[in-house]
């Protein structure tokens, strides 16, 4: 994937929760990201940051507007495709690891391409100790997450969401359950791939100085999106 | 392993030890119910069926009794009439024409055995001694295939039975003090005639005390002249008795009666057993299957996060179904066969214990009579694995329609 390929586009994308009470939450997002780009979401509580994410990531869809992800709409998907999309194009990284007990830290670094495979091919096997070994865990590859420390199974998480060779890696708040130096640790580690496997990063932080380090900001206020410095509400077009 | 939804629910049983052993004693005891109330309950059916086999015909064949008819029924046209029929006193009547009737009834499909006997009551006495008893003439042979005298003897012969000679209960030669090559002597309403003790048999608890000897002799005994006062018979199935009953009836000019009519009571009460057996069992196979869907809900709940980022990375909700309902096809699979082993071991073990013998030297009935059989296991372990999986089936579907978007917030 060159450098230039649009990873994320969003075009008038609102997303309005219908419960007992109607709750807007997104309002005319429109976003594109390239291949390669690292962005930081920032917002406060409620502020819509991980649904967008969740919309993003497939896990949700809008109620108004167009999502391309990797050149597919969405909007189009069945939930199996949906699925598909999320398991071959697309990463997720979340504040806490999530990752199975029942599996040890190899396994759990290969669970994406255990659930679209049905088995591990010895190719990717051999990548996923490959990445293990580039986050310093080439000693605990079969321990448990319950034998091995936050941060050690921040970074297995990290390497599960690389597994699947996405195009697209979303990560939700990943430092913040984790003490100031893992989470730079976690936070350069993520950077370093991105560059690496030309993967589009859109992370979600809290940290400012965490965002600080990402090629472009993004905030969301009150559910409009706008990129840092250019004046809140106004949307943003996404592009360099 | 080439299946997600495989490798993950082994590792889910395996991870979970003491959930996964305790939904599998679930599932093992409620198939110990099922299979050891069944064959219990089955094996009761079983000896109480035998019991009825050895010692009762299905069918008894006798003469029918003459129906008086008011004369007014025959001119009713003329006004009111009243009539009283005064019932005629029992009188004895014999099968005159029994070799054609026996003839008839051999014909009918489903009747494996025919005797014609010779049936009635008197004192048997020995030195002093005596007991009321009632004997039976038949042919040796075919008195045995309705009523297997040659099967109980304890000593002596049956088949060969000569004129002069009976077969005697083990009770009655007990009562008497006798012994084979012993000589008793029988008395009948009006003839009485001494025999030779060719045999004594010993049916069990349950049998009438009955004695045997041939066919003429009883009939010399009891005057019947050449004929006989009831033909017993056997059909392929105890159960089947009534239908067979109805076709002698309706073929012969007798009154034929089955064992289940002349005895209600105990056709009720095995079907009461039955229906007992279906009902344990049923309840078993629900409560457990209850409570098996009660501790994979909890499960499922236990895992929701675990399911929620499953599904963000890319499985599908089919593979979480699979998953929870492999998880149930081995839990039922192993708590099935497990259960289905330790309720034959100890219907095997209690099957050794017996009641006390009728007679000295003689083995007892077993305490718990039991019919284990293979089908019955089989469909104790199918029934639990449709009812293991069907309950799984529910916490599978919730599982799989889990979203991961309210689990993951």
């Amino acid at each position: 994937m060159s450098k230039d390929s649009l990873v994320v586009e969003t075009k008038h994308l609102y997303k309005t929760y219908h419960s007992k009470v109607e709750t807007p939450v997104l309002f005319d997002v429109n976003l594109r990201i390239h291949a390669g780009e690292f962005v930081a979401i920032m917002g406060q509580s409620g502020s819509g940051k991980s649904t967008l994410l969740n919309i993003l990531g497939c896990l949700d869809r809008p109620s108004r507007g167009t999502v391309h992800i990797d050149g597919q709409d969405i909007a189009r998907l069945s939930d199996d495709e949906l699925a598909r999309l999320r398991r071959e194009r697309i990463g997720f990284i979340f504040q806490a690891h999530f990752l199975l007990d029942e599996f040890t830290c190899l396994e759990n670094a290969l669970l994406p391409v255990l659930i679209r495979y049905g088995f591990i091919p010895a190719k990717e096997r051999e990548r996923a100790i490959a990445l293990l070994k580039r986050v310093g865990l080439e000693k605990e590859l079969h321990k448990t997450p319950d034998e091995m420390s936050g941060g050690q199974n921040q970074r297995i998480a990290i390497v599960r969401s690389l597994a699947n060779r996405p195009c697209l890696l979303l990560a939700d708040e990943p430092t913040g359950n984790l003490d100031s130096q893992n989470g730079k640790e976690v936070f350069a580690l993520l950077r370093e791939i991105g560059e690496e496997t030309g993967v589009a990063v859109a992370m979600v932080t809290h940290d400012d100085r965490l965002a600080y380090e990402a090629q472009r900001i993004l905030i969301i206020e009150d559910g409009y999106l706008s990129e840092k410095g250019r004046g809140l509400p106004t949307p943003v077009q996404g592009n360099k | 392993m080439r299946n997600f939804a495989l490798t993950l629910a082994l590792r889910h049983l395996r991870s979970g030890k003491g959930q996964t052993l305790l939904t599998i004693c679930a599932v093992a005891a409620g198939v110990i119910i099922v299979v050891f109330i069944s064959a219990i309950v089955f094996g009761i059916r079983k000896s109480v069926t035998a019991m009825l086999t050895d010692v009762l015909p299905h069918i008894t064949v006798q003469a029918a009794e003459q129906r008086a008819v008011p004369l007014s029924q025959s001119d009713a046209t003329r006004g009111l009439t009243t009539s009283r029929i005064e019932k005629q006193n029992p009188q004895r009547k014999y099968l005159e024409n029994w070799s054609h009737d026996v003839a008839v009834i051999r014909g009918i499909a489903g009747i494996t055995a025919v005797a014609p006997v010779v049936m009635g009551q008197g004192i048997l006495s020995h030195g002093g001694k005596q007991v009321g008893t009632q004997i039976t003439g038949a042919d040796p042979e075919r008195m045995d295939t309705i009523i297997p005298v040659g099967k109980f003897l304890i000593a002596g012969k049956y088949h060969g039975l000569r004129a002069n000679e009976i077969v005697l209960n083990y009770k009655s030669a007990r009562d008497l003090g006798v012994a084979t090559g012993d000589r008793v002597r029988f008395a009948a309403e009006n003839h009485s005639d001494s025999f030779l003790i060719a045999g004594i048999y010993d049916p069990g608890r349950n049998a009438v005390a009955a004695e045997y000897v041939t066919l003429r002799s009883a009939q010399s005994l009891f005057a019947t002249g050449s004929a006989v006062t009831m033909i017993l018979v056997k059909g392929q199935s105890l159960y089947q008795s009534d239908a067979l009953a109805d076709r002698i009836g309706t073929l012969l000019p007798v009154d034929a009666k089955s064992w289940s009519r002349e005895f209600p009571d105990v056709l009720g009460s095995m079907n009461a057993y039955d229906a007992s057996a279906y009902l344990v069992s049923g309840f078993s196979l629900v409560a457990s299957g209850f409570a098996i869907a009660s501790i994979l809900i909890v499960s499922v709940v236990q895992k929701g996060k675990q399911i929620g980022i499953l599904k963000g990375i890319g499985a599908t909700s089919r593979q979480i179904l699979e998953t929870f309902l492999l998880e149930g096809l081995f839990i039922s699979l192993i708590g099935a066969v497990s259960g289905a082993a330790i309720a034959s071991a100890l219907i095997i073990g209690l099957g050794g214990l017996r009641q006390p013998a009728t007679r000295p030297g003689g083995i007892g009935e077993p305490l718990f009579p039991s019919d284990l059989t293979w089908q019955l296991v089989a469909i104790a372990i199918a029934s639990a694995v449709v009812t293991t999986v069907f309950a799984a089936a529910l916490p599978a579907r919730r599982a799989a329609h889990l979203d991961p978007v309210e689990v993951l917030r």
